[in-house]
């Protein structure tokens, strides 16, 4: 079916499945190396924001 | 060693633009109420051509878009991005430059919708003079972020930060491309592409800038506000990671799916569909993150109108995000595409998504600026399920009345007739929904109003601390214990981050916009299409001015049920020379692409002179002034020009008859209509309007059969 829609333009075919494999494989790198992410980074970055803004207001609920 | 900075947050700029979030609220939600009446009563407000459903309706997009939505966004980037960075934003100078920039841009959309100066490029009507301002400003307040990032004494950047990012270039980058225009003066340019060209492109820009200017803002607004009005950490920062790549990666690829069935090729019609598809799991990823990162909180949630509203936000952008590639399919985009479903589905958004994370923001920051506490909780609980049941009143019935009407449309009797032939009864139909929809409205703007006093209290309750005192130890003073972690690395350096995803960005707009190039090579030519005649360039200007698209479109698509009601579909090679494109996106009245010898001259003069006298009921408002208004006849010699530059074959020397080709013409009009007892002058906007509707769709009558053959198929089951 994938042919059918594609043939109306030459090389159409090619396009879309070099596209489709350029996204799986982005997908993929991005999500072996999120996997690997220590604890430690993340739970620091997770509470990145809800470390004092270094405000008085903090001080004082400090 | 670590030594203690002191520094000082900018509180001023925030309030700014936390007052002009809800002044240009109230004024987009009023303009929207105003024609939301005009299609119950469509005499309301007279007939003042300013204040016509068709200018108007821009000005309202525009305004709840760029104004409401916008200055929110700047609300919550200058409020988070300071204290994510633990720094001062860059320049005072240019934020003020971008606030008050801004503004003017708003001003003069305020302006020129109203008086018909368009592009008709949905959210992107403003003419090139305010493109440029728009481009300006725009980099203003990029380089004032990226100089507080370059600047900041935190080094790492915060999954917020990197959606702050995303938006600013991609935006940029969509702006830029769609708005490729060439002047004719001042105030009118035509579009640089043409017909399914111009269609790709402007959906291209469409689409994402649904997605980079109202979704990825708002995601980073939610990684920041709600960790912080809930006070617990993010659900799952890996989640987010993988969310914030994969949402802008996938995101930029799914323009087409708002030109399923139309004249674009296949092909790139199933990419964008097999895109949108894909969509629904880094949006619902995102939307799990934002909700779960209230657990074990939601006895907070019932308290506090800032998690409310964000609550119900975050859980009406899933809605949304599902309901977004659900209509990506053909089968349902065949039932709801042209229907009032999409300004259901597009009110969520807008309503609930942007709207309650702009007012959760806007009561996380305005006490805390302030310091002061809310001056009524009992106000903010009104408006919350003011603002809830509002958008129930006013999506569901869109909802109904949007499937109502497509069934309608799509009804055939036994006898293989339509059953609903005359389009108004299906109008007529759905027109209690459309006053149920205007009571929804009207709640929205209630419960906003009551917001708009509780906040103004609020801030009176206190002082504002425009400058905030702040310590925090510079970054460079840390050392870095693992320092090589990739993401780790990627967010202590801000520019190769930014780069890195406008290249995922990138690679999806490449593959959208080659096609737009194979697609120039590869339209279809029919030999019998020509250029529109000097009075039809006239008459489709003022069909732009009017705002005529939007109500109606021009692409009958390859169903049964269209092709009986409007005739032969439309092909991709009809449409070479229409700069821009008037597919259109909503159909409140019917189909246009065939109306060409539909109808005598005269028909249209009555019909526009008052839409009633020749259909009893019909809600199109009447437009009495196109008979007195004139066109100027000094423009067609530059907009042939134009045209020619743009690649429409108008011979060399014709702009110079132009005009004389022009009055011929009109005036074989208005002597046809002086028949009929109609005195219409020949110079009038009336006349070179009527010429380009009767041309419309009518070339193909006179193509060789195997050039149409060569065009589009239709690949429909032809029962729909």
């Amino acid at each position: 079916m994938i042919k059918n829609v594609l043939q109306n333009t030459l090389g159409a075919d090619v396009y879309a499945v070099i596209s489709l494999l350029l996204f799986v494989a982005v997908f993929i790198t991005m999500l072996f190396f999120v996997m690997r992410a220590s604890k430690q980074y993340i739970k620091r970055m997770s509470e990145l924001p809800l470390e004092n803004d270094g405000t008085i207001a903090d001080v004082i609920k400090n | 060693m670590s030594r203690v900075e002191t520094f000082q947050y900018d509180n001023k700029i925030v309030r700014d633009f936390s007052i002009a979030t809800i002044v240009w609220g109230i004024v987009g939600f009023l303009v929207g109420l105003i024609v939301a009446l005009k299609l119950v009563f469509p005499d309301f407000l007279g007939f003042i051509p300013e204040l016509s459903y068709g200018r108007l309706r821009p000005l309202h997009t525009n305004a709840v878009i760029f104004a409401f939505a916008g200055n929110a966004i700047y609300v919550g980037v200058y409020y988070s991005l300071q204290r994510l960075c633990k720094a001062r934003m860059y320049s005072d100078l240019l934020s003020k430059i971008h606030f008050w920039g801004w503004q003017v841009i708003i001003v003069s959309a305020a302006l020129t919708l109203p008086l018909g100066i368009t592009t008709s490029k949905e959210y992107a009507e403003l003419e090139w003079p305010i493109d440029i301002a728009i481009t300006l400003v725009w980099v203003v307040f990029g380089i004032n972020m990226f100089g507080t990032i370059l600047k900041r004494r935190e080094k790492h950047l915060y999954v917020a930060i990197w959606f702050y990012i995303s938006t600013f270039l991609t935006v940029a980058l969509l702006h830029v491309v769609n708005s490729f225009e060439l002047p004719v003066n001042f105030l009118k340019s035509y579009s640089f592409y043409a017909g399914v060209q111009d269609a790709l492109v402007q959906w291209w820009y469409g689409h994402n800038a649904v997605a980079f200017f109202l979704t990825t803002p708002f995601l980073g607004m939610m990684y920041y506000f709600i960790p912080k009005a809930a006070n617990r950490p993010v659900f799952s920062y890996r989640l987010s990671i993988v969310h914030f790549w994969a949402l802008i990666f996938i995101y930029i690829w799914a323009g087409p799916h708002h030109l399923l069935y139309t004249a674009l090729p296949d092909w790139a019609q199933s990419l964008g569909t097999v895109f949108s598809f894909m969509l629904i799991a880094p949006s619902w990823g995102g939307m799990i993150n934002g909700l779960m990162t209230l657990r074990g909180a939601w006895d907070r949630v019932r308290e506090d109108p800032v998690l409310k509203f964000m609550v119900v936000g975050v859980t009406a952008y899933g809605m949304s995000t599902f309901e977004g590639p659900m209509m990506s399919l053909k089968n349902v985009n065949a039932i709801t595409h042209y229907t009032d479903y999409i300004i259901g589905h597009v009110h969520l958004g807008a309503l609930a998504w942007n709207g309650g994370l702009a007012f959760g923001v806007l009561y996380y920051v305005i006490p805390r600026m302030f310091r002061s506490e809310i001056y009524s909780n009992k106000l903010a609980n009104l408006h919350f399920w003011a603002a809830t049941l509002g958008i129930g009143f006013y999506a569901i019935p869109m909802y109904w009345g949007g499937i109502t009407q497509s069934l309608m449309w799509k009804e055939f009797t036994a006898e293989g007739l339509l059953r609903y032939p005359n389009f108004l009864e299906t109008v007529t139909q759905i027109i209690p929904m459309y006053a149920l929809r205007a009571v929804g409205g009207t709640l929205y703007i209630i419960g906003a109003c009551v917001g708009a006093y509780n906040l103004y209290k609020t801030a009176k309750a206190g002082a504002l601390v425009a400058n905030e005192d702040a310590q925090a130890v510079s970054h460079r003073d840390e050392t870095d214990p693992q320092g090589t972690y990739w993401h780790r690395v990627l967010e202590g350096k801000p520019i190769q981050f930014a780069v890195l995803s406008l290249v995922a960005v990138v690679i999806g707009g490449v593959v959208e916009y080659v096609p737009t190039v194979l697609i120039k090579s590869n339209i279809p030519t029919i030999s019998s299409v020509k250029p529109y005649t000097p009075l039809e360039v006239e008459g489709r200007d003022v069909y732009i001015k009017e705002g005529c698209v939007g109500c109606h479109s021009q692409m009958v698509r390859p169903f049964r049920s269209e092709t009986v009601r409007y005739g032969e579909y439309s092909k991709v090679g009809e449409f070479v020379y229409d700069h821009p494109f008037l597919w259109g996106s909503k159909r409140t009245g019917p189909d246009l692409h065939r109306i060409g010898g539909k109808y005598p001259d005269s028909w249209h003069y009555m019909h526009f002179k008052n839409p009633q006298t020749i259909s009893p009921g019909s809600i199109m408002p009447a437009y009495p002034w196109l008979a007195d208004r004139k066109v100027d006849p000094s423009h067609i010699e530059g907009k042939i020009i134009t045209l020619r530059r743009l690649g429409v074959p108008y011979p060399e020397g014709f702009e110079k008859q132009a005009a004389d080709d022009m009055k011929s013409q009109a005036l074989a009009i208005s002597k046809r209509l002086a028949e009929g007892g109609s005195q219409v002058e020949p110079n009038s906007e009336m006349v070179a309007l009527i010429a380009y509707l009767q041309r419309l769709g009518t070339d193909i009558k006179h193509a060789p059969k195997e050039e149409l053959e060569g065009g589009k198929q239709p690949s429909t089951s032809q029962n729909q």
